[in-house]
């Protein structure tokens, strides 16, 4: 039983994910549209040493990451563009997103790996390729932060 | 509530049904002229370019645009001055425009933070049980009670200690034990337990109190001193870490005697005789420098409510240009009253550290970011290492050199007969070019190809002997020096056991290599010719990796190292101690390893002994811990003491049934 998966489907399946975990870091929709389109180009390289659909998303959340990081370190990555104001989603969900997206970069992602894609730290270290006690800690930071930013925030841990 | 907020909100983030439409033809123009390629071709073009790239490897040793580091390229400087120069240089210059110099306070705090979890590789990066030995260099110098016990043979028995690197230089961890009383710190409060096998208690909960968020990183015991190395983390910059100073005479009331502190962030501490050291990474908001005040870009220490900058004389810093925002702060402070008895400066961070009793090495890994750019083949990175010479509480700069690639943890660094050891993953970056199928757009795509070094520098940091191009396609896991000889393992699919021979440290050779699924994470000296691996058993096909592992190495022959035993524990994916030898409990004495399992719903208490013939279980004890890198286990007498951060379980050492659970 042979694990296979193309790109195109890869895409099909997980252009969504891709592109709000780029989003969440780069903060803005021209470089997230960029990002998308590397991510997946550098799947096609990667994708025949993969064994199931966990090991999939883990391999593009990681293609994603690095990407995004490409993106700071090349003097690439311009100011972050104001959010788009046509999103149509409520007061509190709209002010959640921005607090999110004020943290640092490090704490928006592993709050977007956990809220977001739903893994456990343990998970998160094994794809960041980090320890589980720097995820935790930094989920630990992000919460305080958030907490701060967002008064009286409950957190369904 | 924030969940189902930040969920909803991010639905609605979606990438334009035309850019979709794009990216997918474009992707599927690729991916035909993937599946089109024989792979056999692919293969002997990759091992033609991996031998080239090997010839080249020699020539570039050192990067062509890193900061080239050379033994004498460390000056103190003069004055505060001209610190200030090179800040201001710095702040003018474009290149910082778009990294550092350009961001505003939010960017600050978010580049601040971006590091400052080096702490963590710091801290969790370290050493290994000692080689057991009958030395006892400081023996004669403890006070009563003493933590070193483990200099004589009847107190190793007698309980435990944290594992350390170097004999003679005592390490930091989050529990302490002297025989008596067991010590805990969790975030900021330092927990008193007594150790009384079924009559244990709680004795006293201290917080430990800051400025504003208070974070406890370890502690040091020794006799009636308990010292905390305490971080109070402000919101934007000006971090301090202190060393805090309780006496524990009176267990049930521990009383502050002395705190000192010094700017930055904790990254690793050392304890020998009667100093600590204590090394921190202290970032500078060059925006904010103001010529006329050195305390806003030259760091401080705090000391009997002083605070003084560090004198210009101790700061160090490379003759070439240099892009950096921070200092490595050491400060060496007496145990018993945190007096300050020595300090140094380097401008540039550090990330590993290693110390014997002589020497401390610093390790800063960089990043050649600009080859990056220009989409030129390149090595990934190399490491900039420092030496300081250390002698009762003081300190003194020597010299710098640098090493091709990274380093893991503290034990990728060695000092053996005045010389140093090192073996890295050196990354190569590879860029090819290739054309879609149905157009003329070009796009590139990066590989990276790894393989293992080892290089051995001199007492003034230069290189004398190296080998290079050791398992190609691999990472180096885990090392152990011991002597002349080293032994390290590197994974990708299969785990190769290499073990090199260093008695001529300008040849050094390879002397065995041994072949076995899974990977070793850390390595521990065992009695008889015996190396502990504990890491993780993989498929020796597909390198996915499955459970906890432990193996015995025979390495009686270096030139023929032999797995003789191994358990796979079966169900159990993490243990703490595959990122930290400090919650890995080994003592050759009682014949006990110990460490914390999970399958990530429940966590277990693993206890093993090696009978020679294999490893038995001994234990598997449930615990709970909201946290599984808070665990650890320890001895003292006939008790087996287990230390979360919620309980604290007593075991009969001999049966190992659970005598008390100790809520707290």
């Amino acid at each position: 039983m042979e694990y296979k998966i193309s790109a195109t489907e890869a895409f099909n399946k997980y252009s969504d994910m891709v592109y709000r975990l780029a989003f969440a870091r780069v903060k803005n929709k021209y470089d997230a549209d960029d990002i998308l389109q590397e991510v997946f180009l550098r799947f096609i390289k990667q994708k025949n040493k993969l064994n199931n659909e966990e090991h999939t998303k883990a391999l593009l959340i990681r293609i994603t990451i690095n990407c995004t990081k490409s993106m700071f370190t090349s003097g690439h990555y311009k100011k972050t563009q104001a959010l788009d104001e046509t999103l149509s989603v409520t007061m509190p969900e709209r002010d959640t997103l921005d607090a999110v997206l004020r943290l640092p970069i490090k704490y928006r992602t592993v709050i977007h790996l956990h809220y977001y894609c739903g893994y456990k730290s343990e998970e998160i270290a094994e794809i960041l390729q980090t320890k589980p006690s720097t995820v935790k800690s930094q989920l630990h930071r992000a919460r305080k932060l958030l907490k701060l930013s967002l008064e009286g925030v409950e957190f369904d841990v | 509530m924030f969940e189902k907020n930040y969920k909803n909100a991010m639905d609605n983030i979606k990438a334009d049904a035309f850019v979709k439409e794009s990216v997918l033809s474009k992707l599927e123009a690729a991916e035909e002229k993937a599946e089109r390629r024989n792979p056999a071709v692919i293969w002997r073009v990759g091992t033609a370019l991996a031998a080239c790239v090997a010839i080249v490897l020699g020539v570039i040793f050192i990067p062509n645009n890193s900061v080239k580091v050379n033994a004498e390229s460390l000056t103190a400087a003069d004055s505060y001055n001209e610190i200030y120069k090179i800040f201001e240089a710095q702040n003018k210059s474009s290149f910082f425009d778009n990294l550092l110099g350009g961001l505003g306070k939010d960017e600050v705090y978010e580049y601040y933070y971006e590091y400052s979890d080096t702490e963590d590789a710091g801290d969790t990066a370290t050493g290994t049980i000692t080689e057991s030995s009958n030395t006892s260099g400081l023996k004669g110098s403890q006070p009563e009670g003493s933590v070193n016990m483990e200099e004589s043979e009847d107190a190793q028995n007698e309980y435990s200690e944290t594992t350390e690197q170097v004999a003679g230089v005592s390490e930091a961890d989050i529990v302490k034990t002297d025989g008596k009383n067991i010590y805990y710190i969790e975030n900021n409060v330092l927990n008193i337990l007594s150790a009384e096998g079924k009559a244990s208690s709680l004795l006293s909960k201290t917080v430990i109190t800051g400025e504003y968020d208070v974070m406890c990183n370890e502690m040091f015991l020794k006799g009636n001193h308990i010292i905390i190395l305490k971080t109070d983390v402000y919101e934007t910059s000006g971090n301090k870490t202190s060393v805090v100073i309780y006496d524990i005479s009176n267990p049930k009331n521990p009383v502050k005697v002395a705190e000192s502190c010094q700017e930055g962030y904790y990254t690793s501490s050392r304890m020998i005789g009667d100093y600590i050291y204590l090394i921190s990474n202290c970032p500078i908001n060059i925006k904010n420098i103001d010529k006329k005040d050195p305390s806003t870009f030259v760091p401080t220490i705090e000391c009997k409510d002083e605070e003084t900058t560090v004198p210009a004389d101790s700061i160090y810093r490379y003759d070439d240009e240099i892009t950096t925002n921070r200092y490595t702060v050491i400060a060496a402070y007496n145990y018993k009253d945190g007096t300050l008895s020595g300090t140094a400066s380097l401008l540039g961070g550090t990330d590993q550290l290693y110390c014997s009793t002589e020497n401390i090495i610093l390790a800063n890994t960089r990043y050649n970011s600009k080859e990056y750019d220009e989409y030129e083949d390149h090595i990934e990175s190399y490491t900039v290492v420092s030496r300081l010479a250390i002698k009762d509480g003081k300190l003194e700069y020597k010299t710098t050199g640098q090493v091709d690639g990274t380093l893991e943890n503290q034990f990728f660094i060695d000092e053996h007969k005045g010389y140093f050891r090192f073996v890295t993953t050196v990354t190569e970056t590879k860029y090819v070019t290739q054309k879609f199928e149905n157009s003329d757009n070009e796009f590139v795509s990066a590989t990276n190809d790894t393989s293992a070094r080892l290089t051995v520098l001199d007492g003034e940091l230069k290189k004398i002997g190296e080998i290079k191009d050791l398992a190609k396609g691999e990472r180096v896991y885990s090392v152990r020096f011991m002597g002349d000889t080293a032994y390290f393992v590197t994974f990708r699919q299969t785990d190769p056991l290499f073990s090199a021979d260093l008695a001529d440290p300008k040849n050094p050779k390879i002397l065995g290599e041994l072949k076995i699924p899974g990977f070793s994470e850390y390595m521990y000296p065992y009695n008889d010719g015996k190396l502990l691996g504990f890491g993780m058993e993989a498929d020796e096909k597909t390198g996915r990796t499955s459970f906890l592992k432990l193996s015995m190495f025979n390495i009686l022959d270096p030139a023929n190292v032999t797995e003789e035993d191994k358990t796979v524990i079966n169900g159990y994916y993490y243990s703490p101690a595959l990122n930290s030898h400090k919650a890995m409990m080994v003592n050759i004495g009682r014949n006990l390893i110990g460490f914390a399992a999970t399958d990530y719903d429940n966590i277990k208490y693993m206890l093993y002994n090696y009978t020679g013939e294999g490893f038995e279980n001994l234990a598997s004890i449930d615990i709970e811990a909201y946290y599984e890198g808070s665990v650890r286990g320890l001895f003292v007498k006939d008790g087996f003491y287990i230390i979360t951060d919620t309980q604290l379980k007593v075991l009969d050492i001999n049966s190992f049934e659970v005598l008390l659970t100790l809520e707290y």
